[in-house]
């Protein structure tokens, strides 16, 4: 029983979760779906005229990514404490930060990676300048992890309540809004040719402070939902 | 069908696993108080009470997930202090099943979540004949029935070795033949020298001691929350 690998429980879990995440009633097909159709639904409301939709690009893109990840994150902890995994995963050499973690880093590679590979296809559906292309990439894979993992504490605290999402979405989404103009910022800023690197760095900074904190805040929440 | 458990040599180390006057709340309510019990090897302890005494409240308990109001418990193996977590097996009312997953996909997430590495082939399907469901390996869990999710549930004991094992209400939707199975894994695993604490209202045909949860209740009227 001895000469567990804890890094290897990690990785069994986080597979373990990208592959629930892409089967049958997984949240990460929906997401990307939701992704697609909602950035869509802007130039069918905005009007094609090129130069609005130029404007509005990369902050759409950002917007409706944080939606998409929200629409995904309700199920994060509510799946498994619903069948009783999560009280599986109690007994586990990891310990629940550790698990946190591991099914937030499984949410992100599952749901959120999706779509920001697919996002540099939307930036030319709403006509994006070509300079913005590298950085909305860049700084939605710096940015988006602070949303997997604040979203998580969120996730975390509603895994009990039926009808959690909607509070989950006025939980977490306030949380966003640093992720959010950062973000947007360096998009913006790689478009108007001036630096991007300060707001990339005030991004990653976002994204460093969620990793450290979300686990702790994560766990003590499932902790008290496992009572 | 005796013969269809391996032998297995290994006994347990010397083990004890004592609770001393064990009390819970919850909601603000005295749920049972004044609990003392002591498992040793090869002991098996039935836990009996009507409807709402607590049985799976002191499971929960026991397996260190529901903090006591009053008491402590505490594991020595090789009179040295052990880590509850890595020793128990538990089954709790909800069975721990993915609906999207086969059962030998059940199995083998299970084991790499817990122990790391993947099961050996040998071992899965010698724990699936012995609880009858090897017809059912590479079939999606949501078209089993509920005794069927329960025996897969029991599986977990066969899995992964344990010296403890926690049982809440095992028989549940499981039919008379598979609960022979059941008291012979029981039987088995007292004979190798673990321990386990099963609660239920049935019958399970094996000889063990008692602990009827009726005497524990509060005497007194609750005062309610403030209390």
């Amino acid at each position: 029983m001895t000469n567990i690998s804890v890094s290897s429980v990690f990785w069994s879990l986080i597979k373990r979760d990208i592959k629930l995440a892409w089967s049958q009633g997984g949240a990460a097909g929906m997401t990307l779906g939701f992704f697609l159709i909602a950035v869509t639904l802007f130039p069918l409301g905005i009007g094609p005229e090129a130069s609005t939709l130029a404007r509005i690009g990369p902050g759409t893109i950002w917007v409706i990514s944080l939606l998409a990840c929200l629409l995904s994150l309700d199920r994060l902890f509510q799946a498994d404490f619903e069948d009783g995994s999560l009280d599986d995963l109690a007994f586990s050499p990891l310990s629940l930060e550790l698990i946190v973690t591991a099914k937030a880093i499984a949410h992100w590679i599952a749901t959120i990676l999706p779509v920001i590979l697919i996002s540099p296809l939307l930036a030319a559906l709403l006509n994006m300048p070509n300079l913005g292309y590298k950085m909305l990439i860049l700084s939605l894979l710096i940015g988006t992890p602070a949303l997997s993992f604040v979203g998580s504490i969120g996730a975390a605290l509603t895994v009990a309540l039926r009808r959690g999402g909607v509070l989950l979405t006025l939980l977490v989404l306030p949380l966003y809004i640093p992720t959010l103009i950062f973000g947007v910022g360096a998009v913006e800023a790689a478009i108007s040719l001036t630096d991007p690197f300060p707001h990339l760095a005030l991004t990653g900074a976002v994204s460093m402070i969620s990793l450290i904190i979300s686990p702790l805040a994560s766990a003590a929440a499932i902790r008290l939902a496992l009572e | 069908m005796m013969n269809k458990i391996k032998k297995i040599q290994s006994n347990y180390p010397r083990l004890v696993f004592e609770a001393a006057n064990l009390g819970v709340k919850r909601g603000g309510r005295h749920v049972f108080g004044g609990i003392s019990l002591a498992l040793t090897n090869r002991t098996l302890l039935y836990l009996h009470g009507a409807n709402g005494t607590g049985k799976s409240t002191l499971l929960r308990t026991l397996s260190g997930r529901l903090g006591p109001a009053t008491g402590n418990i505490s594991l020595q193996i090789d009179t040295e202090d052990a880590i509850l977590n890595d020793n128990l097996m538990v089954l709790d009312h909800l069975n721990g099943l993915k609906n999207t997953f086969t059962l030998l996909e059940h199995c083998n997430y299970f084991v790499r979540i817990i122990n790391g590495t993947p099961p050996e082939p040998q071992k899965v399907m010698h724990s699936l004949e012995v609880l009858k469901l090897h017809h059912l390996a590479t079939q999606p869990i949501k078209y089993f029935s509920s005794g069927q999710r329960r025996r897969a549930a029991l599986l977990k004991f066969l899995l992964i070795d344990r010296p403890i094992w926690l049982m809440d209400e095992p028989t549940v939707g499981v039919d008379a033949e598979n609960r022979k199975t059941l008291a012979m894994m029981l039987e088995q695993h007292i004979k190798k020298g673990g321990a386990a604490i099963v609660a239920t209202h049935d019958d399970i045909g094996l000889k063990g001691e008692i602990l009827s949860l009726d005497h524990y209740t509060p005497k007194q009227k609750d005062m309610g929350y403030w209390s």
